[in-house]
């Protein structure tokens, strides 16, 4: 019975940063129509930052976030400016194409820079645990839950209380309508690839102390954030975030129950089987 | 609230998309504080032309004036800027924003101290959305919805608005609601340009309307005497063609009729 | 001659070059090669992204080698049974998946990918983490297909690539590449003229598991070891979508130009710079990746094409061949086409209210109202694009019920659209040839060109609509005018008994709707029947023996011409009160 409340725990855990992943990716897909193959790269990219100012700059990861976040937010505008903004009249194989060359760009420029090993942050402050009776809670883990949570506030407050928030709304609903209004919606586009891909450095960041990073863990970490979205519905960004926790319960109880070495496997085939049954998405409306 | 009316000046806009061009040489005028109709069948390029003069569709030959400066080639969002306001076929409501949100973004442009009482005003002309600000505005009803557009459009402070087809789909009683706010709006002093294809009903609220027929403007005119024109009618309706051409009326007279609404 | 000229040297190479890291190397572009041309009739012809082809390599090498080391089955056969099952997961995946926007697809293929590879490395029968080692054979190489030299697995690559290419070659050739690429531009289109779109794109990705696997299977006998790191991991996907990506999606030689440029600059740099020079040759895909994203989606290929290209000048103005001029006499008293109380609501909006109409053989009838009176609606509805909430349709008292659009157009009604729905990128004689009777024709036979006398019917065609100086002309470059023609020049070419015409002449000028309407009549004389939504009264009057208003959803009036005009009515619908 515990082991079944410890899981529960760890994967409301985890899938609250999944669902910080996915709010990225689901808000620049919902504003700009373009799915990124590259949204995990990103967050590869971002744990790589994190990691090296551990390592060899001695900064925790805690002290990482002005840095991080404001980079990957960057990392995020350069890539509309640059590439997206190209392809967004394109038919979709070129828009598919684009972030696939994106993709295998980011994820080998790491390969070329970093080598093949894992590597992972050690002893941060964050590290320890709580004891909650008989439960263990990493404390790195409830860190990240409660970021994702309060980041997943601020944007919520960020798009329904404040005009420039209203404005990338309007625009993920009914782009012809919002020009109508005067919002132009090229600087929506950029603002909503700035805050999608500033999203993933945050979590990044945070999942550093407990996830090690290797050039390679972009196809997992697409495939979550992904089932993530399709699970809780295209239409809002707290979709993103109760398919996130979703997904960390598939995860976590499935593979406790059963058997830890295929948790991800029972992840992929929900994913596969949502895909089927109802592909607008299990809490979706449309 | 509303600014001030300008005059639209269209010089042989042609417009179209990919191989298919669908306006073909329109010039057309709009004066301060007129309502001038385009009418004419299904297919004649009357949304499109409204597209043209707001830029989401470039003209391909021809100048487009707002007043004295030219609008030909702006995006969307400029051409809002210099005072020209466009309401959409169909729906133009963010479904998923609650009325106020709405009405907020209709002052998106704005950057004058104003804009709240502005609202408050614009919801002492609609009740209906006061009682319904915090809804989404996916659950109005479609004249609600039409309501909701023109009061976001109020606040725009356009001085020239585009209207593409204000009541199809609507119930007849709110038909005439809706050319009392259009009536209201060009009190004002906003120049209207209103797309219908309803000819009697367009007529009956515009001072002057142009026919639209494949492209190009086949007559102008006011009123009855357009209505009863047979060249129009056989555009409408098909039949023998009119041997008598000199029977095209031409008015350019603006503002000495009212615009029909009480 | 090239060709032949090209493989010969191929056959002789590894009797002139002896180096073995050479030889090593061509054998991946051959085996990639494979690979790459596989992914292309699924990814490039059909234009579904497939992100998870690896997971087909690695059951073509686990099925023949787990078949090999525990029941002593030949690699001929293992490999054969690898090809089958691969074949039959790709239709079990690709059917729910194929309904899907393109992304899902990937995304599904992705994840495939995942669940195989975590599969394989959790279970003990096929080795888990550790892998499979091949067991070693002295004896009977050949059907063992194990050598302790190069030059052989050189020449069996060279032969599953030749076969890789043979096979795209005969799909690029025959209809099925037609077919493809149609459905890659526009699958409804593709679905309005009769074709079962989903068949063909089943078929296609089972080709191309079924290849994918052989190569698995030759790429085990090779290295003799295999574990999942090795073939199925998300890099052989990635890499194959790269290389047919790089040399030219939709192309026969594209994917194998592909797999020489990028396999050879790999091994390369791998072997110059050594551990340092992994990555770099990668990040120069990525980037010619987006490059090629921006600006030539049709990869190395479509550069070469482009260098190549002359400007298409067609023969203009050449006589026309308007179809004989029967004396098919009125129309007969014959209900072809019957629809009765069709019902359709979106949401809360009735876009049709119980719609009833009745066409008879050889007639034109025209279906007329203001915007949003359903026309277009009822057109979807009785080609099966979308399903009455009530009503029904019979054509030649065959109820159409739940059919699907392209069995729809298989029992005789074909419709165009309103908004122009051609294959831009398609010649006029492929867009024709897409349209031909798709009623008895399987996969396997659309592997063969056209008959000659469907190249005839096409051309027949061609010359009705006045568009035979345009035969190899793209449609995307047609006027808009002559794209409606060819638009008609197909519906006619399914050789349905009703054609739906909606909206013939909108956004046509003056003089080619003189032609169309003409092109109509006397097609009408030789007995065709058509029923005809137009705004044109003109053209109405030209043309219909009968009209329907519609409005609101509605039928408000029903006779001839003159008879509609007159009902006040109508004219209370177009004029208001």
């Amino acid at each position: 019975m515990d082991l079944f409340v410890q899981a529960v725990l760890n994967g409301v855990l985890l899938g609250l940063v999944y669902g910080l992943v996915a709010l990225g990716l689901s808000l620049i897909w919902g504003v700009t129509d373009i799915v990124n193959l590259a949204h995990a790269e990103y967050l590869m990219w971002a744990l790589y930052a994190t990691y090296w100012l551990w390592a060899l700059g001695r900064l925790d990861p805690v002290y990482a976030v002005p840095l991080v976040v404001p980079a990957s937010a960057l990392l995020g505008y350069l890539t509309y400016r640059l590439l997206i903004r190209r392809v967004l009249a394109a038919p979709m194989v070129s828009q598919i194409f684009a972030t696939f060359g994106l993709l295998f760009f980011l994820r080998y420029a790491a390969f070329a820079g970093f080598g093949p090993d894992v590597h992972g942050v050690w002893g941060s402050r964050l590290e320890g645990s709580l004891a909650l009776g008989d439960l263990y809670l990493s404390r790195p883990r409830v860190a990240a839950a409660v970021v994702s949570l309060l980041a997943y506030g601020g944007l919520w407050l960020f798009l329904h209380r404040t005009k420039p928030g209203k404005a990338l709304q309007a625009t993920a609903q009914d782009r012809m309508v919002a020009q109508t209004l005067g919002i132009d919606p090229d600087r929506m586009f950029a603002l909503s690839w700035s805050l999608g891909v500033g999203t993933v450095g945050l979590a990044a960041v945070f999942l550093s102390p407990f996830y090690q990073v290797s050039p390679t863990i972009g196809d997992t970490f697409l495939l979550l954030a992904f089932a993530s979205v399709v699970l809780g519905g295209f239409d809002s960004v707290s979709g993103a975030l109760v398919g996130g926790v979703g997904i960390g319960l598939v995860e976590n109880v499935l593979g406790a129950l059963i058997a830890p070495t295929f948790k991800l496997l029972f992840v992929f085939i929900v994913f596969l089987l949502v895909l089927v049954v109802r592909p607008t998405g299990l809490l979706g409306e449309r | 609230m509303a600014g001030e009316g300008g005059t639209l000046r269209l010089e042989d806009v042609h417009s179209g998309y990919g191989p298919l061009e669908v306006v073909r040489g329109v010039s057309l005028v709009v004066g301060g504080g007129e309502v001038v109709a385009i009418i004419g069948p299904n297919g004649a390029g009357k949304s499109t032309l409204l597209r043209t003069i707001f830029g989401f569709v470039p003209p391909r030959r021809g100048r487009i004036w707002l007043d004295g400066g030219d609008l030909t080639g702006l995006r969307p969002v400029e051409v809002l800027r210099r005072g020209v306001a466009y309401v959409m076929q169909g729906y133009n409501v963010l479904p998923n924003l609650t009325v106020d949100d709405n009405l907020q973004l209709g002052a998106y442009i704005r950057r004058d101290p104003h804009v709240r009482a502005d609202i408050q005003r614009v919801y002492e002309l609609f009740p209906a959305l006061w009682a319904r600000r915090r809804q989404k505005a996916r659950t109005l009803s479609g004249g609600e919805r039409r309501m909701l557009e023109l009061a976001r459009v109020l606040l725009q402070r356009p001085r020239v608005l585009l209207l593409d087809e204000p009541t199809l789909g609507l119930a007849p009683r709110v038909i005439d609601q809706v050319y009392d706010v259009i009536a209201q709006i060009h009190r004002q002093g906003v120049a209207v340009l209103l797309v219908e294809q309803n000819a009697r009903t367009a007529l009956r609220h515009a001072h002057r309307a142009y026919v639209l027929e494949a492209g190009r403007i086949r007559f102008e005119g006011r009123g009855q005497e357009l209505l009863d024109h047979p060249d129009v009618r056989r555009a409408y309706l098909g039949g023998e063609r009119s041997t008598n051409p000199s029977a095209t009326s031409r008015s350019t007279s603006s503002g000495d009729r009212s615009a029909g609404s009480p | 001659m090239i060709p032949a000229l090209g493989l010969a040297v191929l056959v002789a190479l590894p009797w002139m070059v002896a180096d073995s890291f050479f030889l090593n190397a061509m054998i991946l572009v051959f085996l990639f090669g494979t690979l790459a041309s596989a992914w292309n009739l699924i990814g490039g012809y059909a234009g579904q992204l497939s992100f998870g082809h690896a997971v087909f390599f690695g059951l073509g090498a686990y099925t023949s080698t787990v078949l090999l080391s525990r029941h002593g089955v030949v690699p001929w056969v293992g490999g054969a049974v690898g090809a089958v099952l691969a074949a039959a997961l790709s239709l079990a995946v690709g059917y729910p998946t194929f309904r899907l926007r393109r992304h899902f697809f990937a995304l599904a293929t992705l994840a495939l990918g995942e669940i195989a590879r975590i599969t394989f490395l959790n279970w003990e029968y096929v080795g888990a983490a550790i892998g499979l080692y091949v067991p070693l054979q002295f004896r009977n190489r050949l059907s063992y297909l194990m050598w302790d030299a190069k030059p052989p697995y050189y020449l069996a690559a060279l032969a599953l690539g030749v076969l890789a290419v043979g096979v795209t070659a005969v799909v690029d050739r025959g209809r099925m590449g037609i077919y493809l690429r149609a459905i890659n531009q526009d699958e409804d289109a593709a679905r309005a003229v009769g074709l079962d779109t989903l068949r063909y794109k089943q078929w296609a990705m089972a080709v191309s598991a079924a290849l994918t696997a052989l190569a698995g299977t030759l790429y085990a006998q090779y290295v003799l070891y295999i574990d999942p790191y090795n073939v199925l991991t998300a890099r052989i996907s990635l890499l194959v979508v790269v290389i047919a990506l790089i040399g030219g999606r939709g192309t026969v030689w594209g994917p194998v130009v592909g797999a020489a440029f990028i396999v050879l600059l790999s091994e390369y740099t791998r072997s110059t710079l050594g551990h340092l020079g992994q990555g770099y040759d990668y990040i120069l895909f990525g980037l010619l990746i987006m490059l090629l994203a921006l600006y030539e989606p049709r990869g190395a290929m479509g550069v070469v094409r482009r260098l190549r290209r002359r400007s298409p000048l067609p023969v203009a103005g050449a006589a026309k061949d308007r179809p004989p001029e029967a004396e098919a006499g009125p129309p007969t008293a014959e209900a072809l086409l019957v629809a009765r109380g069709m019902t359709k609501r979106f949401g809360g909006i009735v876009a049709l209210d119980g719609v009833s109409l009745q066409v008879r053989r050889g007639e034109i009838v025209g279906v007329i109202g203001p915007n949003g009176a359903g026309k277009s609606t009822l057109f979807d509805c009785i080609t099966g694009f979308q399903r009455p909430d009530a009503g029904t349709v019979e054509v030649g008292g065959l109820s159409l019920r739940h059919q699907p659009p392209h069995r729809i157009v298989h029992h005789g009604v074909v419709r165009t659209f309103q908004l122009l729905r051609i294959f831009p990128e398609l010649t006029v004689r492929e867009n024709l040839l897409v349209a031909q009777p798709h009623r008895a024709e399987s996969p396997w036979a659309a592997l063969r060109p056209s008959p000659r006398e469907v190249e005839e019917r096409a051309a027949r065609w061609m010359r009705v609509v006045g568009l035979e100086g345009y035969r190899d002309v793209p449609a995307g470059e047609l006027s808009y005018g002559q794209q409606k023609l060819l638009s008609l020049a197909m519906a006619l070419m399914t050789g349905a008994d009703v054609v739906l015409l909606d909206e013939p002449t909108a956004g046509v000028n003056p003089a080619v709707i003189q032609e169309v309407v003409a092109c109509i009549r006397e097609l009408n004389r030789g007995g065709q029947t058509f029923v005809v939504i137009e705004h044109n009264m003109e053209v109405i009057d030209a043309l219909a023996h009968r009209v329907y208003f519609m409005a609101d959803g509605r039928v408000l009036a029903e006779g001839t011409p003159q008879q509609v005009r007159q009902n006040p009515q109508v004219l209370e619908a177009y004029y208001g009160r």
